[in-house]
């Protein structure tokens, strides 16, 4: 599927994002251990640490609440590079 | 962009919240995207301090684009509180905005939205047709999300779509596109050919009035053809 997404145009992205996301995708020959693992890998980002994230949606309400802030919200993947 | 420097400072007048879709089971989360509107990865909005949408990134990824998308969401957040404000005075009008607005937003469930809807009167026909056509979309999005979220499987999201399709609701062509194209490579992957067939036979029904997108849809089918024959 990586190399799906490079074959096919920018526009294209719309369409197979979400598909990408899709809970059954190959998920029969996934490990839901290896999910982990991305997961806790993108969840160790370099970009996380480099601003104050917040991975925890009722942490981040809260703060936004406390602070007259409003929500920065980013929707990214764990299974990509 | 997330990386630099500049957008740390950025970072220092929201806060910063990042959803990471995993596939990992138990992640009630994942489906969140799709309740603000999002149906491309990765995704950017602007929320309130409820988690309530107030303006989608559409413009580049730069600071400067994040600072417009974060004023325009200060400028929908302002106007919300007028037309309240309005409207708890008795100002009809402002009342009708302030609905179409956050069903715009989809600050409700598609369920509140519907009683919200039908309590509200006054409505013409047009606008009571452009609400009811907001609401049907957040149904949609409600399916997709749940099916993200696995609350749903492959077959009851298709027998849902198909079961609020019935009842006259219709998606936009972009959300069927990304829903049939999921339900198709998710078949592709558990090489449920029938299911595969209907999801290719729904993309093939689709009418864009974007040719690069139409476009972009006929090379998808092409391609989920190719992964059949291939068998993979």
């Amino acid at each position: 599927m990586e190399k799906l997404i490079r074959l096919v145009p920018w526009g294209m992205v719309w369409i197979l994002g979400l598909a990408f996301a899709a809970p059954g995708f190959a998920q029969d020959q996934e490990d839901q251990e290896e999910l982990v693992v991305r997961q806790q890998k993108k969840l160790s980002s370099e970009f996380l640490k480099r601003a104050s994230w917040l991975v925890d949606y009722d942490e981040a309400r809260s703060r936004a609440k406390a602070d007259g802030k409003l929500v920065f919200a980013y929707f990214t993947r764990s299974y990509e590079p | 962009m997330l990386f630099q420097d500049p957008f740390a400072e950025f970072g220092k007048s929201v806060t910063l919240y990042c959803n990471v879709i995993s596939k990992v089971k138990g992640d009630s989360l994942q489906g969140m995207i799709l309740e603000k509107k999002g149906y491309s990865l990765p995704y950017i909005a602007i929320l309130d301090e409820q988690g309530r949408l107030l303006a989608p990134h559409a413009g580049k990824n730069s600071v400067d684009g994040f600072k417009s998308t974060l004023e325009k969401a200060k400028e929908v957040q302002a106007h919300l509180a007028v037309l309240e404000r309005r409207f708890k005075n008795g100002d009809l009008s402002s009342g009708a905005d302030l609905l179409e607005l956050r069903l715009d937003l989809r600050h409700f469930s598609p369920d509140e939205g519907r009683k919200r809807l039908a309590n509200f009167a006054g409505l013409d026909q047009d606008r009571r047709a452009l609400l009811t056509q907001y609401i049907d979309r957040a149904s949609y999005a409600e399916i997709f999300g749940s099916y993200v979220s696995k609350t749903l499987s492959l077959e009851d999201a298709i027998a849902r779509y198909d079961k609020l399709f019935a009842t006259g609701a219709r998606p936009a062509s972009t959300e069927a596109g990304t829903f049939w194209y999921l339900m198709a490579e998710d078949a592709v992957s558990r090489k449920d050919l029938r299911i595969v067939e209907l999801a290719i036979k729904r993309l093939e029904g689709l009418t864009f009035e974007d040719s690069e997108l139409a476009n972009n849809v006929k090379m998808a089918v092409q391609m989920l053809r190719q992964q059949i024959a291939s068998g993979s």
